[in-house]
C-alpha cells in the first residue's frame, strides 16, 4: 500500500469514528428541550450538527492533542499506526452500539492509542495518564455532585424558578466568557483564546492579586447578561423561562460535546497531518467536524425521539440539574486536553439529580454491569490496540 | 403480576398503539379456546447506555414508562376475555418478551411483525427472530396492518414439520371464534407428490381433530402445481387470513422461516400468521452454526 492510500484510509476511519461519535455521543443535550417541547426534533437535529461540529473545529484542538502526541513518550504516531489506533477505537465503538453494551469512546480511542504506542516501543506518559485517570474518576461524584447541588437549588421553594433559573443561566454565561475558542484572537503566546482575555489584552490593565481586573469584569457583564435575559423571560412565564433555558443550555452543551468528541476521532492522526504532511491543526479539526456534523444530522433525530420523552419524564428542572454540570466538566476537560466519554457525564449527572428528590431509585446490580464494561473497554482497548498494530506492521512488513 | 392460569394466558406483545388492537384481536381469539385470559405486555426499552438505564426496574415502571402505561391502558378489551397488563423492563424487545415467556409460562404469544424489515438479512426482523428461536412456546407472528376486516374464511397450508400442530390450532380457533371455514391444503409438485400432499392434508385434520375435536368441519384441497408459491398466493385469494408453520426444524436450514412462507407474504395482501410450535426453539448450538454456515 503506498503512503497516500495509507493517509486515505487513515483519514476514511477518523472521518467514519467522528460519524459515530456525532451520531451517538452529541444528541442527548437537546433532549430534554425536546421533552418540554421547546424545540422540534428536527430543529434541534439541525442545531446539534452546527453547534457540535463549530465545537469541533473552534475547542477540538487541545484533546486531539493530549490523543495524539500527549499519551505515550518517545515515539510519533505513523499513519499505519494511526490506523491501527483508530480502527482498534472504531471497532470497539461498533461493538457498543450493535451489542447494546456501554463502550465509552473516550476509553477505548485512549487505551487504543496507549496500546499501540506501547507495541511502537514508546513509554505511556505517566503524568499524562495519572492525570486522566484522576479526571475519570473524579467525574461521577463531581457531576452528580454538582447535579445535586443545581437539582436542591431548583427545588427549594423559598427561592423563586425566576431566581434560581437566572442564576444558573449567569453562572453558564460566565463561564462561556471564559472558554478558549480557536478563532478569537489573542498575543502570539497563545493559540487559543478566551473573551474574557481578549478583553484584557486589549485592555490592559494592572492585574490584582494576580488576577486581571478586565477579565473578572468581562466575566460579570457576561453573567449579568445571561441573567437578565433569562431573568425577562421567567418573569413572563415560568415555563418560556425554563424552556428558553433548557435550549440555552442545551446549545451549549452541544457545543462542547462536539470540542470533547472531536479528538477521540482526529487525535490518532495528529502527527500525520501536523508534522508528517505540516498542514495547520484547523484542516484535521475541519474533517472531525464534518464527520461529526453528518453523523449528528443523520442520527440525532432517531436517537432524539428515542430519548427526549424520557427527559420529559425526568422533568425541565432534573434535566437542567444534568446539564449544568455536563457543560462545566466538558469545558474543564477541553482546558485540561482530557478526553471524557460524555455519557458518563449525563449519566452521573441524572443519577445525582434524582439523589436530591430523595432517593435516586437506582438499580446497584446495573451501575456495577456498566461500570465494569467501562473498564473492561478500558483494559481490552489496550491489549486490542498492541495487537492490531502489531499485526498491520507484520502484515505490510513496516 | 398474577400466576399461571390453569393452562396458561395467551401472551401478546405490542408496542406501536395503532397495531394494538389487530394483535389483541387474534390473541382474544386465541384465548377463548383456553383459559379465557389475555396477557397484554409491553418492553420498555433501557439501553445500559443510558442514564436511565441506571434505575431500577420499579423505578423505571413508576416514574420512566409512561408511554408503555398509556399503551397498556388504552388498549381494546374484546368481549368474553379478561385482560392482564403486563410491562416488563429489557434492554431489547427480544429479550423483553421471551423473559415474559418464561416467566409466565404462556400456551401461546402472539407478535406482530412488519413485512418490511429494515434489516435485509433478518426474515422477519430482528425482534420476531430472536423471539422465535428463544421463546419457550407456541410463537403466531402476525403480519401487521393488514387486518382482514371479518373472517370468513382460514387457509392452512400444510407440508409436514413439526410447527402444523402450533398453525392448525390457530388457523382452527381464529375460524371457530370467527364462524369461518377452515381450509388444509397443500401443493404437490407432480403427480408422484399427490401422495405425500394427501398425507400432508390428512396429518393437519387429525392434528386439528386432536386439539379442538369435532367441532367443526374442515375442507380439505390438494392441489397439482408447478410452483407451490403461485399455487398458495392463488389460493390465498379465496381466504381471509392464511396461517403458515414455520419450516422444517430449523437447525440444519440455520433459519426458522421457509422460503415459501417468505415469499408468499410479499405477494398477498391477506393477513398472514406465521405459526412456530413449542419444541421449536433453536438452541445455543443451532445459533452458532447458523451464523456459522453465514445463513443469519
Amino acid at each position: 500500500m503506498t503512503a497516500w492510500g495509507l493517509v486515505g484510509l487513515a483519514t476514511l476511519i477518523g472521518i467514519f469514528t467522528a460519524w459515530t461519535l456525532g451520531a451517538n455521543s452529541n444528541s442527548p443535550p437537546f433532549a430534554p428541550a425536546i421533552g418540554a417541547n421547546a424545540i422540534s426534533t428536527m430543529r434541534a437535529a439541525l442545531l446539534i450538527g452546527l453547534l457540535a461540529g463549530a465545537g469541533a473545529v473552534l475547542q477540538g484542538g487541545s484533546i486531539s492533542k493530549t490523543i495524539g502526541t500527549g499519551l505515550i513518550d518517545g515515539v510519533a504516531i505513523t499513519p499505519l499506526a494511526a490506523t491501527a489506533g483508530l480502527l482498534t477505537a472504531a471497532t470497539f465503538m461498533a461493538i457498543g452500539i450493535f451489542s447494546g453494551y456501554p463502550v465509552p469512546a473516550a476509553f477505548a480511542t485512549t487505551g487504543a492509542m496507549v496500546g499501540v504506542g506501547i507495541s511502537l516501543g514508546g513509554d505511556p506518559s505517566i503524568g499524562t495518564l495519572q492525570g486522566i485517570g484522576l479526571f475519570w474518576l473524579m467525574v461521577p461524584p463531581v457531576s452528580g455532585g454538582l447535579a445535586y447541588i443545581t437539582a436542591t437549588l431548583l427545588r427549594r421553594e423559598d427561592i423563586p424558578d425566576a431566581v434560581s433559573i437566572p442564576v444558573l443561566a449567569g453562572l453558564v454565561s460566565g463561564v462561556l466568557a471564559n472558554i478558549e475558542l480557536g478563532v478569537i484572537p489573542g498575543p502570539p503566546t497563545v493559540t487559543q483564546n478566551s473573551v474574557a482575555r481578549f478583553v484584557a489584552w486589549q485592555l490592559p490593565t494592572s492585574s490584582i492579586a494576580g488576577i486581571d481586573p478586565m477579565v473578572v469584569l468581562t466575566t460579570v457583564g457576561f453573567a449579568l447578561v445571561g441573567f437578565v435575559f433569562i431573568r425577562r423571560r421567567t418573569q413572563a412565564s415560568v415555563e418560556q423561562g425554563v424552556s428558553t433555558f433548557l435550549v440555552v443550555i442545551g446549545s451549549v452543551v452541544a457545543f462542547s460535546s462536539g470540542g470533547s468528541q472531536v479528538g477521540l476521532a482526529t487525535g490518532p492522526l495528529e502527527y500525520l497531518y501536523g508534522v508528517e504532511l505540516g498542514l495547520p491543526g484547523f484542516v484535521l479539526l475541519a474533517i472531525g467536524a464534518i464527520g461529526i456534523l453528518a453523523g449528528a444530522w443523520m442520527g440525532a433525530p432517531r436517537l432524539l425521539q428515542a430519548t427526549s420523552r424520557e427527559y420529559a419524564q425526568l422533568g425541565a428542572r432534573r434535566s437542567i440539574a444534568a446539564l449544568v454540570p455536563g457543560f462545566l466538566i466538558a469545558q474543564t476537560a477541553i482546558a485540561l486536553g482530557i478526553p471524557v466519554s460524555f455519557n458518563n457525564i449525563i449519566i452521573s449527572g441524572v443519577i445525582g439529580g434524582g439523589l436530591a428528590a430523595g432517593s435516586a431509585g437506582v438499580s446497584r446490580r446495573k451501575i456495577g454491569v456498566t461500570v465494569s464494561f467501562w473498564l473492561i473497554t478500558l483494559g481490552t482497548s489496550v491489549v486490542t490496540g498492541y495487537a492490531v498494530n502489531t499485526a498491520l506492521h507484520v502484515i505490510f512488513g513496516a | 403480576m398474577s400466576e399461571r392460569g390453569p393452562e396458561g394466558d395467551v401472551l401478546v406483545a405490542v408496542a406501536e398503539p395503532e397495531h394494538v388492537p389487530q394483535l389483541v384481536r387474534t390473541a382474544a381469539d386465541l384465548a377463548r379456546q383456553r383459559t379465557g385470559r389475555v396477557r397484554l405486555m409491553t418492553v420498555e426499552v433501557k439501553s445500559r447506555d443510558s442514564p436511565f438505564g441506571m434505575f431500577s426496574d420499579e423505578t423505571i415502571i413508576e416514574e420512566f414508562a409512561a408511554d408503555s402505561h398509556e399503551l397498556l391502558d388504552q388498549a381494546p378489551k374484546p368481549e368474553g376475555v379478561e385482560i392482564v397488563r403486563d410491562l416488563v423492563v429489557a434492554r431489547t424487545v427480544a429479550k423483553g418478551v421471551v423473559s415474559a415467556v418464561k416467566r409466565t409460562d404462556p400456551t401461546a404469544l402472539v407478535i406482530g411483525w412488519d413485512s418490511e424489515p429494515s434489516r435485509s438479512d433478518a426474515l422477519l426482523g430482528t425482534t420476531v427472530d430472536a423471539v422465535f428461536e428463544r421463546a419457550p412456546t407456541d410463537v403466531y407472528a402476525e403480519r401487521i396492518g393488514r387486518e382482514a376486516g371479518g373472517v370468513g374464511s382460514v387457509l392452512v397450508p400444510v407440508a409436514g414439520g413439526p410447527h402444523v400442530r402450533a398453525a392448525v390450532t390457530a388457523g382452527g380457533a381464529i375460524a371457530t371464534e370467527n364462524q369461518a371455514q377452515l381450509t388444509v391444503f397443500s401443493v404437490g409438485r407432480a403427480e408422484t407428490d399427490r401422495e405425500s400432499a394427501q398425507s400432508f392434508v390428512e396429518e393437519g385434520v387429525e392434528t386439528f381433530e386432536g386439539v379442538l375435536g369435532d367441532s367443526m368441519d374442515v375442507e380439505t384441497h390438494v392441489e397439482m402445481a408447478d410452483s407451490i408459491e403461485d399455487a398458495i398466493v392463488d389460493a390465498a385469494e379465496a381466504h381471509d387470513v392464511v396461517v403458515f408453520g414455520a419450516t422444517r426444524k430449523g437447525v440444519l436450514r440455520g433459519r426458522l422461516v421457509g422460503s415459501v412462507p417468505r415469499h408468499v407474504v410479499n405477494r398477498t395482501d391477506k393477513t398472514v400468521l406465521i405459526a412456530r410450535g413449542e419444541h421449536g426453539t433453536i438452541g445455543v448450538l443451532g445459533r452458532l452454526q447458523a451464523m456459522l454456515s453465514g445463513k443469519k
